[in-house]
């Protein structure tokens, strides 16, 4: 017999073993959570942007038009950017956003210093080409709302990292990815993160941003 | 070596699903679906941990130090379990290998002390661990499938369902297994009555 078999005795360790076991546990899903505040990656990455925005790394583009050494920067009078991932392909809902996207631009009128971007993450089919179709399929007005790619797989590779947007296949030949419309500050800073259907919210935000 | 052909049929399972588990591409495939991940390579780990445990009798002996009763096991498997049901926590695993690693760690220690635990723990404290483990399962199970969005970034909404499914079976499945597994412990504590369920033979057998 061990002395922790004996009656009365061993008490005393199991109960401190107990107690740091509860302890780790709370700390450690306490740490996942934020606080207990989050339980998705998603809506953990929203409330952690709030409270520690993120800088993005400079963003070399391509668009129909030519090539931007840095969007972010690209246009002085540009205070913010409203900005969502996209691909050119996509079928149905990405369609039905972007016709909510065209009238988001008609509202950017009253909204003079903030600017929308939509980058496609499919690089190996988004060329020049393919996002002038996809910007005048919506009418895209270049001065209100840039189609863009990423010039290199790397600055891809950094931008989805840096705004904690991870993008899989469907199955189906498409892709999923947690969509969201992403305030940026130049010079690349991501301020906050709205849900796709709190487009007018996020044009309030950046707007009281550029002023 | 009294136990050699059992114990030896665990090893020989126990490395035949270690093995694969090491090789990053079979990792991959089974963490590329939510149900898989859960209902297959969790178990997988958490039976390795557990057979590794009847390799291990000093630390078993160590452990048995601060676990009395078995509740310190109970509890640990608890909540490394619960952690590992939390979506984030899934999304974590597969963008880091350092969270992976804690997975497969924390996995493999609950499987080893439930194991160790169960051969102390009174049939009441179990049920109470069964009981959780089910009542939380079947909850998350049910919220999986409830969901309307997906709830983890890596993994599509039919592979979220079926892992919804997965657990609630798994938690019915787990009630069943415990009250299969301590049928002749259930059925001494009647017989002997309540008040002396610690002095099953088998017990003191399995303490030493």
């Amino acid at each position: 017999m061990t002395p922790a078999d004996s009656p009365g005795r061993g008490f005393g360790a199991t109960l401190v073993a107990v107690a740091a076991i509860l302890a780790a546990g709370f700390a450690a899903a306490s740490q996942l959570t934020l606080g207990f505040r989050a339980w998705t990656t998603e809506d953990a990455r929203r409330i952690a942007v709030v409270e520690r925005p993120v800088d993005l790394s400079a963003l070399p583009v391509v668009t129909p038009e030519g090539s931007e050494r840095d969007l972010w920067s690209s246009g002085p009078a540009t205070k913010a950017w409203l900005v969502t991932f996209i691909y050119t392909r996509c079928p149905t809902i990405c369609l039905a956003l972007g016709s909510e996207f065209q009238q988001l631009q008609v509202a950017l009128d009253a909204a003079p210093g903030v600017r929308m971007a939509s980058i496609s993450f499919d690089r190996a089919h988004d060329t020049p080409v393919a996002l002038g179709d996809y910007a005048r399929r919506f009418g895209a007005d270049p001065r209100r709302w840039v189609v863009a790619a990423p010039a290199s797989d790397e600055a891809l590779r950094r931008l989805l990292a840096g705004s904690g947007v991870v993008v899989i296949p469907d199955g189906i030949g498409g892709y999923v990815h947690n969509a969201a419309i992403h305030v940026v500050v130049p010079p690349g800073k991501l301020v906050r993160v709205f849900g796709m259907e709190q487009a007018h919210e996020a044009l309030a935000f950046a707007a009281g941003l550029a002023q | 070596m009294r136990h050699a052909s059992p114990q030896a049929m665990a090893a020989v399972l126990a490395a035949a699903a270690a093995v694969p588990l090491a090789i990053p591409a079979v990792r991959g495939a089974l963490e590329a679906d939510m149900a898989s991940h859960m209902l297959l390579e969790f178990p997988l780990v958490v039976g390795i941990g557990a057979v590794a445990a009847g390799f291990a009798p000093r630390a078993r002996a160590a452990f048995a130090r601060i676990d009395r009763m078995g509740i310190t096991g109970w509890l640990f498997a608890s909540l490394v379990l619960a952690y590992w049901m939390i979506p984030s926590a899934l999304d974590a695993a597969l963008a880091s290998p350092a969270m992976n690693a804690a997975k497969f760690g924390t996995l493999s220690l609950a499987g080893f002390a439930l194991r160790a635990s169960a051969s102390r723990s009174p049939p009441a404290l179990e049920a109470f661990f069964v009981g959780n483990f089910a009542w939380m399962s079947a909850t998350v199970g049910l919220l999986y499938q409830e969901a309307e969005t997906q709830l983890c970034l890596n993994y599509l909404a039919d592979g979220q369902q079926r892992a919804g499914r997965g657990l609630v079976v798994l938690s019915i499945a787990c009630v069943v297994a415990w009250l299969v597994a301590r049928r002749r412990r259930l059925e001494l504590g009647r017989g002997r009555g309540a008040d002396r369920p610690d002095a099953a033979p088998a017990k003191r057998i399995n303490m030493l």
